[in-house]
């Protein structure tokens, strides 16, 4: 046997018995659906959580706290550096049942603009029980017998107030039967579109895209030797904005701050391409980097000379909030935000491009790797 | 030996009933229902359901395609000449232009709320097959100060992806092409649906099934057409194409009861509930049925132990524009939800009910 041959030969045994230890492959679209279709309203990430930790089902150093957050951790040789996102979507949960089978709907926490409600109503939803999802369906008047004078005022109808979801139930019993209870989260029924180029359209694809690529993330410093010390958040309740005399932005932002004693910290999340912002920031031309690197934090400024060196176009915003990247922002900590373009951002069909999420998947794994360099 | 033999006679009738039960092939209106559903058909395209139409029905009742795709075949003999029609032709849009940025403008077909598209995945169907998009959502949907002005289909416009008019040109989208919403079907139950297209997809479904269900040996004396008709949603144009061509003396139009018995309806008519039966419609925007022949339909029902309801409601009928011609026009229905959205509700009950009606009118509609 040529020593070539035996070569190949071991290379390819050491592939086979590696790979499906560390579970490492390229991230792929279909890593985004899976967890697309997954809930996760805020206050209710729970299925979302239990499927995060599935994805490391023999590494110990996996866990998720009491508000529901999933952290993943492993020692290394450089200071410690927290990549985190958030996994909560915006959802509703039932409000009350009412005599006839009809449910009402409440919201967990305050949607990113006033009008979002009016996205939803004559479409089909889903009330997430411990049955299994049961589906239903917003009312809306039926255009041959509402009253013509009244059609120009349809938008009235699109309200939170006035959202009714019908299950096909016929009384409330006949909805409880099904397993449905009060305060059971409610999310719009999950469609994903592939758009042209690379392009995925979905309900919050954006945040299940961040989730998406920290897992990848997570299995790539497991897969190499050595990438320094890291932990890779995925957190609970980041939408959750308590009210009252004191109120506490961020719940699972600000938990987490507390609980990783990281001084650097990338926050992954999602820019809103147009709507919300008005900066020249697209889809598919890669990440967005939040902030200018000129200043104090030699993290933004490793972010933007790592994406330079390794040839990954970047995108830069001026200062941009999140209540996430606002829960990791000041103090002793050294923060950057790293977030995927979105278009049509927080409506039924975000849109990304998966080659803004492969340029950023890239561009973490980088810039873990020269921070062990430096 | 009289007792038994009275038990071997009553055994017997039994065995008999329940032999002749099992000979009418069960219902398969649900199931083609679901199936015709995801067919993309907007008005002025309903080549696909046409297709499917025509192809369902056996070649020995010798079916009629026109070049407006409406199908039909007729079986029998001499008059009366009864008629039985169904649309195939779904609300919808269609592509009117593509813009510079490779974005789609559009036309609408049918009567709808352009509202519930916004933000939105649509499907254009292309000659080289379906492509995806999304209805940009307006920009004051964003704002802090919504934008509350009336979704009109001129604010619609749709995004594929592309970012040049020869992107999109090069998927071959081509106006004209027709749009529907990302189908889906939204199951509440295993007897209730909600779907876009339930009208008039059910009133299809429900001829396809009836046409396997007669007894087409028993139409003697009189001819039974079975129609699927073209453009109903934008102007009964494929119905007035067939009152060219058929004579019919009873017309019976297969579609949608729209019923008030919804959250935000007024309960004042049409408050026909779900699963109870198969509806007569008396009156609606386009007709009025004679009184005589509601009662008629209500007996062949009665006689069939079919549930029925009457009732009446707004929107038109294929079958109105037969009445010019002579003919007397009973629309037969299901009590329909959420008309014109893409939520449409269905009960299995009220669609196999109407089949069975169908079928009984067909087979003994002289006999009443």
């Amino acid at each position: 046997m040529s020593v070539n041959r035996a070569f190949f030969i071991i290379s390819i045994i050491i592939s086979i018995c590696y790979l499906p230890f560390y579970g490492f492959s390229d991230m792929t679209e279909e890593d985004v659906e899976e967890l697309f279709f997954i809930p996760s309203p805020t206050g209710y990430e729970d299925l979302m959580s239990e499927k995060i930790i599935q994805k490391f089902p023999d590494y110990e150093s996996v866990s998720n706290d009491l508000l529901g957050s999933v952290y993943f951790s492993r020692d290394g040789n450089s200071p410690h550096i927290s990549i985190i996102c958030g996994m909560d979507e915006l959802g509703y949960i039932v409000g009350g049942i009412d005599s006839q089978g009809t449910i009402t709907l409440d919201r967990v926490v305050q949607s990113p603009y006033p009008s979002f409600d009016s996205f939803f109503p004559g479409h089909s939803m889903e009330v997430w029980t411990e049955k299994g999802p049961v589906k239903g369906v917003l009312a809306v008047p039926s255009l041959h017998i509402f009253p013509r004078r009244e059609r120009e005022n349809f938008a009235e109808y699109f309200t939170l107030e006035k959202m009714r979801l019908d299950v096909g139930a016929s009384g409330r019993e006949q909805v409880l039967e099904k397993g449905i209870q009060n305060c059971a989260p409610v999310t719009p029924e999950k469609k994903i579109g592939y758009l042209q180029d690379g392009k995925m359209a979905g309900y919050f694809i954006g945040q299940k895209a961040c989730a998406a690529l920290l897992v990848k993330i997570a299995e790539k410093v497991l897969a190499e030797e050595d990438l320094g010390k890291v932990t890779i958040g995925w957190l609970a309740q980041t939408r959750m904005v308590s009210r009252g005399s004191s109120p506490r932005a961020c719940a699972g932002g600000v938990r987490a701050g507390k609980y990783l004693d990281s001084f650097e910290n990338i926050v992954i999340g999602v820019f809103p391409t147009d709507g919300l912002r008005n900066e020249d920031i697209h889809i598919g031309k890669g990440p967005v980097l939040i902030g200018k690197w000129e200043g104090a934090s030699k993290l933004k400024k490793l972010i933007s000379e790592t994406a330079e060196s390794r040839n990954i176009k970047i995108q830069t915003a001026g200062k941009y909030e999140t209540l996430l990247l606002n829960a990791f922002s000041g103090g002793k900590k050294d923060s950057a935000g790293l977030f995927i373009p979105a278009k049509f951002a927080f409506s039924p069909s975000e849109v990304i491009d998966f080659k803004d999420v492969k340029a950023l998947e890239k561009l973490v794994v980088s810039v873990l790797s020269e921070r062990r360099k430096r | 030996m009289k007792r038994l033999s009275i038990y071997a006679v009553i055994f017997f009738m039994l065995g008999s009933m329940m032999f002749s039960r099992s000979e009418q092939p069960e219902s398969q209106a649900w199931s083609l229902l679901q199936e015709m559903l995801l067919i993309p058909g907007v008005s002025g395209q309903e080549s696909r359901v046409a297709d499917f139409v025509f192809s369902s029905i056996p070649m020995t009742l010798n079916p009629n395609r026109d070049e407006m795709e409406n199908v039909w075949f007729t079986a029998g003999e001499g008059e009366p000449h009864i008629l039985f029609v169904a649309h195939t032709d779904e609300i919808g849009l269609i592509v009117e232009q593509i813009t510079q940025d490779g974005t789609l403008k559009v036309e609408g077909r049918g009567g709808f709320f352009p509202k519930m598209y916004e933000g939105h995945l649509v499907v254009v169907y292309t000659k080289k097959g379906p492509v995806d998009g999304v209805v940009i959502p307006r920009k004051g949907s964003f704002s802090m100060t919504p934008d509350a002005s009336y979704f009109d289909i001129r604010d619609i416009e749709i995004y594929l992806g592309v970012s040049t008019k020869e992107e999109a040109e090069n998927l071959e989208i081509s106006p004209g092409d027709q749009i529907t919403i990302k189908k889906t079907i939204t199951e509440l139950s295993p007897e209730i649906i909600c779907a876009r297209g339930i009208d008039d997809r059910a009133g299809c479904a429900v001829l396809l099934d009836a046409l396997r269900r007669v007894d087409w040996d028993k139409i003697k004396g009189r001819r039974v057409t079975f129609a699927w008709d073209v453009q109903e949603e934008i102007g009964l144009y494929g119905a007035s194409r067939l009152a060219e061509v058929l004579d019919a003396d009873y017309v019976f139009p297969v579609d949608t009861f729209v019923s008030s018995d919804a959250p935000f309806d007024s309960k004042r008519f049409a408050q026909l509930p779900l699963g109870q039966g198969a509806v007569i419609r008396a009156i609606d925007s386009s007709s009025i049925t004679p009184w005589t022949y509601i009662q008629k339909v209500k007996k062949i029902a009665k006689s069939n132990h079919i549930p029925v309801q009457i009732g009446n409601t707004r929107g038109g009928n294929d079958g109105s524009v037969f009445v010019p011609k002579g003919s007397v026009n009973i629309p037969l229905s299901w009590p329909g939800l959420y008309s014109h959205s893409f939520i449409e509700k269905i009960h299995k009950k009220d669609l196999e009910a109407l089949t069975e009606l169908v079928v009984a009118i067909a087979e003994k509609w002289e006999e009443n």
